[in-house]
């Protein structure tokens, strides 16, 4: 069997999606947390999950990573993923990054890799070039405990991407996260996706994904209520007008939307790159496509009193 | 069974024990009360002029029993707590392992930190003790015995930590079972007897001490150190002193919370909608 650490990840047309079917899922009977997940997650693309407080997010991701038990439904990277050496196969080409994850403080940085490599069956040889590109090949015999915020998150995700997996899921991965370790995070994750690794993560930071996932399942109820790309989600959905506040990676032309006037909107410039006015959320979609046809990028989305999966779940 | 998983983790464990100060402290622990012990055993004088090694005997016992169980816990009480609060329990069940090879390996981990804790303390001060008139093989015995006890509260804390996600509660329940076993549990048998003058069967009092590692671990020691003056020591009868029993109690002892603890709990495990 060739073994992960040596095996590239397989390019996007040759992988298979990460196919969820009716998953349902509990802690308390007659207390579903899940009611029927059904999603697919495509190679080479990066999918973020949405969903409010108590949506089931962390619950699906756990289910998704192997924690939890596939116990109603079925969960198919090419063949269905189920108990014994099939999870324990897919456990080995699958990477993790939980929430407020804090690798073993006492630890040296490439000791510390090097245990979870060891439990994953990665050659240790692998360990200083991944280190490297996180940026914390200076830093691998320091410990862990002398390391920033930021430096431990690149830390983790080193520990995420260990064996080129086929499937990376990152709970909240900002979170912690400095200016230049967001930027080789969603550097790192888009060379993941370009192999043909399959990228899931959640994040509250709408304007942050938007330029970077190439996908959004809206996760409500315990059911996944939407997927695509944000726009055409936001275009699906009839919501109430938000303040909102929108900037793009370039200067936006407001007259080139095709749109009657309406004073309700009060739609105008803070600038050459970013607008505000009060939007529903079919019109912010609608605002996100015209930008995306001139070659803009929305880089920040910000909505007055409400995140945009409360926005997603709300129909007026 | 994934051997390799289960040594990685018991490796981590002794090596993260190795850098911290659980380690020397246990050690220095072990070395300086028995040496102090053995010093207070060339006062121990008889009428001919030898040394009688039963008082230091008896004391090394009673000291094992109060330093064992306090040490093993301390050792083992965040096994899974510690992992939680760091977030790294989640990590590990996402990695090709099961929740039964984590466990195993800490506990193997914190078992084989234990016993080099105790080889070194109780090494060092075996020079000592052989001098006030120890047999090598003694020393050893309660070496040997005392890493058996260190073993069943290194099960137990594993078992408190699996139990709760609160360090407080895990701590608070360390301190209850280690006051319990150390003198309650002795104590409430002594009271026992006194209420009812002594007039219950052997039997009951031989149940009641199997509740109790500690008295087991006591009974295990005495009737292998000081196999003479056994009856005398419990006041009970040979029948109810059994060597055997004992040494097999503290094996289910370890055995009952270690399995236990291996039990997925509720949390990880879910139910079919």
């Amino acid at each position: 069997m060739t073994s992960p650490a040596s095996s590239p990840a397989a390019s996007p047309a040759a992988s298979p999606a990460l196919e969820l079917s009716d998953i349902h899922f509990e802690y308390r009977k007659n207390s579903p947390i899940l009611r029927g997940v059904t999603a697919s997650f495509p190679p080479g693309q990066i999918t973020a999950l949405l969903g409010n407080n108590g949506s089931g997010k962390t619950t699906l991701l756990k289910l998704l990573v192997g924690i939890h038990p596939v116990a109603s439904g079925t969960l198919r990277l090419g063949s269905e993923i189920k108990t014994g050496e099939a999870l324990e196969s897919y456990k080995r080409s699958m990477g993790f990054m939980p929430e407020s994850l804090q690798l073993y403080p006492e630890m040296k940085a490439r000791d510390a890799l090097s245990f979870f490599a060891k439990l994953k069956g990665v050659n240790d040889t692998d360990l200083d070039p991944i280190l490297e590109r996180v940026g914390l090949g200076a830093y691998k015999n320091q410990r862990i405990r002398t390391f920033s915020k930021g430096m431990k998150q690149r830390l983790n995700l080193a520990q995420a991407i260990l064996g080129r997996p086929q499937v990376v899921v990152f709970d909240e991965p900002s979170n912690g996260f400095d200016a230049s370790g967001v930027t080789i995070f969603y550097q790192t994750i888009r060379e993941l996706a370009d192999e043909g690794v399959i990228v899931i993560l959640t994040t509250h930071l709408l304007g942050e994904i938007q330029g970077q996932v190439d996908r959004v399942a809206l996760l409500s109820d315990g059911v996944i209520q939407r997927e695509g790309s944000l726009e055409s989600i936001l275009r699906q959905v009839s919501s109430s007008r938000k303040r909102v506040w929108i900037q793009f990676d370039g200067t936006f032309d407001l007259s080139s939307l095709d749109w009657p006037p309406c004073p309700e909107r009060h739609l105008h410039p803070l600038d050459s790159d970013s607008l505000t006015g009060s939007l529903d959320a079919r019109e912010i979609g609608e605002l996100i496509s015209t930008a995306k046809a001139s070659g803009l990028q929305l880089t920040n989305l910000r909505i007055e009193g409400s995140e945009l999966a409360d926005l997603l779940t709300e129909e007026s | 069974m994934h051997w390799v998983a289960i040594s990685t983790i018991a490796k981590k464990e002794a090596q993260s024990h190795l850098q911290n100060l659980w380690l020397p402290i246990a050690a220095l622990l072990f070395f300086l009360l028995s040496l102090g012990l053995a010093k207070i055993g060339f006062s121990f004088v008889g009428s001919d002029g030898e040394i009688d090694t039963r008082a230091t005997v008896l004391s090394l016992i009673h000291l094992q029993m109060y330093l064992v169980p306090l040490l093993a816990f301390i050792l083992s009480y965040g096994g899974v707590l510690a992992e939680r609060e760091l977030g790294t329990f989640d990590l590990l069940l996402a990695y090709p392992l099961s929740y039964r090879d984590i466990l195993l390996g800490k506990w193997l981990g914190y078992s084989g930190i234990f016993a080099l804790a105790l080889l070194l303390g109780m090494g060092s001060a075996s020079f000592f003790l052989h001098q006030v008139g120890l047999s090598w093989l003694a020393i050893g015995q309660l070496t040997g015995l005392s890493l058996l006890l260190g073993i069943v509260f290194n099960s137990l804390g594993l078992l408190l930590s699996t139990l709760s996600r609160d360090r407080t509660t895990v701590i608070a329940s360390c301190i209850v079972l280690w006051i319990a076993f150390v003198f309650l549990l002795d104590l409430g048998t002594i009271a026992l007897l006194v209420l009812t003058e002594g007039d219950i069967p052997d039997r009951m009092i031989q149940s009641m001490m199997l509740f109790n590692p500690v008295g087991m671990f006591r009974i295990a020691a005495i009737t292998t150190l000081l196999p003479g003056d056994a009856e005398q020591i419990f006041g009970l009868g040979k029948d109810l002193l059994s060597r055997n029993l004992s040494v097999l109690s503290l094996v289910l002892w370890t055995a009952a919370p270690l399995s236990l603890s291996l039990i997925k709990p509720f949390h990880l495990r879910g139910h079919q909608s």
